[in-house]
């Protein structure tokens, strides 16, 4: 720890001798202490200096050591750090009912050790900077906070996980700030987001693929083939310039183009993997093109609906699972967001915030797939439309239970590295991020914390805790970190080959029209890594292949809607997402939405024979009509004419 | 956003900068033609860095140190925050010679800045030799009343210290 003796320790014993060499155990330890004789000597002491932790006696003169640290609670108006010590109370239920109301750090019983409150300090006080890194927990718990506040925690951060992302834009659009955003990939590539007045106003990443042209075709303003001769012209000026100038182009389109490329790009950034990161708050004039902050709001829905793990969810949230869900400050009964295809999905969740749910009780109902409950969850967070409760719910055993043996199923036979993968921590995930992480299952996996539960709850919790304590040892000794980060990179190198390879037949026998051979090597793909955007795209396009004119219902046109709108918003501007979208539009009947897709896919693609063959049997099928239609309104006319 | 500008003036075989402004994508970098031994810059004016700004300053910076001996001076908070974040913003042969601490009294709703100054209150790593800060974490200031506590996380802020 960088500056223990800023550290100020309140030690409050009525017996002088243990009191005073508290103190000197303490001090030669590096921290700063206060001594209290007594409960009023301790309160003044807090009053008057900047204590940030606390000894305390469970036996002092006119008040007990609970009721003290109550008090200095309700004085500072928060909890302080402390750690009971008592010569007199020893039983466990003394020791379990004076750690639940003081919510103490620990008890010790005298004689103790003075080692054993050295540690529980500096664990403490080591977390404590950490903790203050954790701004992202302090503005999700906090209903009021200041802009300044809100602004303070987010330059308070040091690293970030690329999945946090959407928060900290969505916290700084919400704070209307103005600053830049700077984030240090772990390659050291620098990229940066400028933000005026809560909008979006200029987004910085190493991407040398421009969607700008693509975007233009995509949106109607400029045709493909028109695009063509810009695209590869040798000119220092812009393409939507060029365009402009040649009268191919209205002025008003390049703005909306280049702040749907800059939400693109936002949205590359949205990863698993952890960037260090500063906010430098300055002064910058909204302006256009912007990100505006109705449209971020539906980019914010789409990186949560499409970008973001459910492993990785349930590590962010673990620690929050029995905190109840309350209004936060921009919260209204009746708003947009409600209608957003995330939220509408949780019928009924508006109601239930501020009624003392929790995200643990969300998941009990069995209403809602857990996957779901996180997205929506996130996305009312992001919005500041609800807060967590500092208030945590009465341990629920049955609940605790139930986590604990899926948690053992999930890591038996698993090793070290791949347990703390599962617990959703990114394999180069720093030191610093190990410890937090191991911090946070301690919460809720550490036998202190459910003392008096069911024997057979506190047997399980001490196993799989023994686990992850075991695991925690191994992955944060550097050598066998780095050497199994060594063996898994040549590991994954391979899987990427043997991926790729295998999703390369498949295309082609797929392209061939031999289904099942194609579905076969897809499900291999999926057996040797996470599957991509473009594999999804491939077992729709299958999907949709068996589905005949007039079979496609509406559950089935919902939940294929639903899968693509998981595609990751910069994926879809590809002519795989185009081609498989237009099968979809054909088979609701949206026929002109159908041949626009088909064509997209087609600029983008021009040798894709398939999207081809779909616009010539949508371009037959409509003159079909036509002729139908004209042949059918020539009878008509001929039996007017002769009928009458 | 103010403009990136530059005043310069020699001194013998130094040369000494004054930076405002934004160290932005617009900005550009001083060229050295002189034959000098030293840089010195002062820092203070500089109000904002983004991304592009970082990036040009790494690309000048890094060839600048391994010709001169090159002295920051009064770096405000955001030009630390770079010098913790960005491997290469600080390159070898390039000291810190002072630095602002920014310090918040929530009374007052008011900001100050201290100045640490090397060696009087701080010194970076250098070899065998450890680094060192002193810092108070709460100040009050004769001329106004309020305490003023400091407005950043030591740990992070004075990383580039490297004090444990």
């Amino acid at each position: 720890m960088s500056n223990k003796n800023a550290v100020k320790i309140l030690v409050a014993e009525d017996d002088e001798g243990l009191g005073s060499s508290l103190c000197e155990a303490v001090s030669r330890h590096g921290y700063t202490t206060l001594y209290a004789t007594n409960a009023q000597e301790a309160l003044t002491l807090v009053r008057t200096q900047a204590v940030q932790g606390a000894i305390i006696d469970c036996m002092l003169p006119k008040m007990n050591g609970v009721e003290l640290s109550l008090k200095i609670e309700e004085q500072l108006g928060h909890k302080l750090p402390t750690v009971l010590i008592s010569g007199i109370f020893k039983d466990r239920s003394f020791v379990r009912d004076a750690l639940k109301q003081s919510n103490a750090l620990t008890f010790l019983s005298k004689p103790f050790e003075v080692k054993e409150i050295l540690d529980v300090l500096d664990q403490t006080f080591d977390r404590k900077e950490e903790v203050i890194q954790d701004a992202i927990y302090t503005i999700i718990s906090n209903n009021k906070p200041t802009k300044r506040e809100i602004i303070k925690s987010i330059e308070g951060l040091e690293r970030v996980h690329g999945f946090e992302l959407p928060l900290i834009y969505a916290f700084l659009v919400h704070a209307k700030a103005g600053g830049h955003l700077n984030i240090v990939n772990e390659k050291g590539e620098v990229s940066g987001i400028s933000f005026g007045e809560g909008t979006v106003v200029h987004v910085d990443i190493k991407d040398e693929r421009s969607f700008l042209g693509q975007l233009l075709v995509e949106q109607g303003y400029v045709s493909h083939s028109d695009l063509v001769d810009f695209t590869f012209e040798a000119s220092q000026l812009p393409l939507g310039e060029r365009l402009i100038q040649a009268n191919l182009l209205s002025p008003h389109a390049v703005p909306i183009a280049l702040a749907e490329q800059m939400a693109i790009r936002l949205g590359r950034i949205v990863l698993d993997t952890t960037y260090q990161m500063n906010f430098s708050p300055t002064k910058i004039e909204p302006k256009v093109p912007c990100i505006s902050e109705m449209a971020f709001t539906s980019y914010l829905h789409d990186w949560i609906n499409s970008k973001i793990s459910t492993v990785w969810f349930r590590s962010f949230f673990r620690s929050w699972l029995d905190h109840r869900i309350d209004a936060g400050p921009q919260f209204e009964k009746v708003h947009s967001l409600w209608a957003s295809p995330v939220l509408s999905q949780m019928e009924g969740v508006r109601d239930l915030v501020s009624s003392g749910t929790t995200i643990q009780s969300l998941i009990d109902m069995g209403q809602y797939s857990e996957d779901l409950i996180y997205k929506s969850v996130y996305l009312l967070l992001a919005k500041r439309f609800v807060v967590f409760s500092d208030n945590v719910s009465k341990v629920d055993y049955r609940n605790h239970l139930a986590r604990v043996k899926k948690l053992t199923q999930d890591v038996e036979g698993k090793n070290h590295f791949e347990i703390f993968e599962i617990l959703g921590i990114n394999r180069n995930a720093r030191e610093h991020e190990i410890h937090k992480a191991y911090r946070e299952i301690s919460k809720f996996l550490h036998p202190d914390k459910i003392v008096g539960a069911p024997k057979e709850v506190q047997e399980l919790t001490g196993n799989i805790f023994a686990k992850v304590t075991a695991a925690y040892k191994v992955i944060t000794n550097p050598e066998q970190r780095a050497k199994y980060i060594d063996e898994l990179g040549a590991k994954e190198a391979k899987s990427q080959m043997k991926y790729e390879g295998i999703l390369d037949q498949g295309k082609d026998f797929l392209k061939k029209g031999r289904i099942q051979e194609a579905l076969q090597c897809f499900s291999d793909a999926e057996k040797v890594m996470e599957s991509t955007s473009e594999l999804k795209l491939l077992l729709l396009w299958i999907k949709m292949k068996g589905i005949k004119e007039g079979q496609m219902n509406s559950v089935l046109s919902d939940s294929i809607e639903k899968e693509l709108s998981a595609i990751p918003p910069e994926d879809r501007h590809a002519a795989v997402y185009y081609f498989v979208k237009g099968l979809y539009k054909r088979l609701v009947g949206d026929y002109e939405l159908a041949r626009r897709n088909f064509e997209l896919a087609i600029s983008d693609d021009p040798s894709m024979i398939e999207a081809k063959r779909e616009l010539n049997l949508i371009t037959l099928k409509s003159s079909q009509e036509g002729t139908r239609t004209g042949i059918t309104s020539i009878f008509n006319s001929i039996v007017k004419r002769f009928g009458s | 956003m103010a403009v990136f500008q530059v005043q310069k003036k020699v001194d013998g075989d130094l040369v000494h900068f004054e930076f405002s402004g934004s160290l932005d994508e617009d900005a550009k970098l001083p060229v050295i033609t002189e034959k000098i031994r030293e840089v010195h810059i002062d820092l203070r004016q500089l109000k904002t860095i983004n991304s592009c700004g970082i990036r040009e300053w790494v690309k000048w910076i890094q060839p600048l140190s391994q010709t001169y001996e090159v002295h920051f001076h009064c770096c405000p908070k955001i030009v630390i925050d770079q010098v913790n974040m960005v491997s290469g913003f600080l390159p070898k042969n390039v000291y810190v010679e002072s630095f602002y601490v920014p310090y918040y009294c929530e009374e007052n709703d008011a900001d100050r800045s201290i100045l640490l100054e090397r060696e009087r209150d701080f010194r970076q790593p250098m070899g065998s030799n450890p680094g060192f800060v002193n810092f108070q974490e709460t100040m009050t200031f004769d001329d106004v009343g309020g305490e003023y506590e400091i407005d950043v996380i030591s740990a992070k802020y004075f990383k580039f210290l490297k004090v444990s």
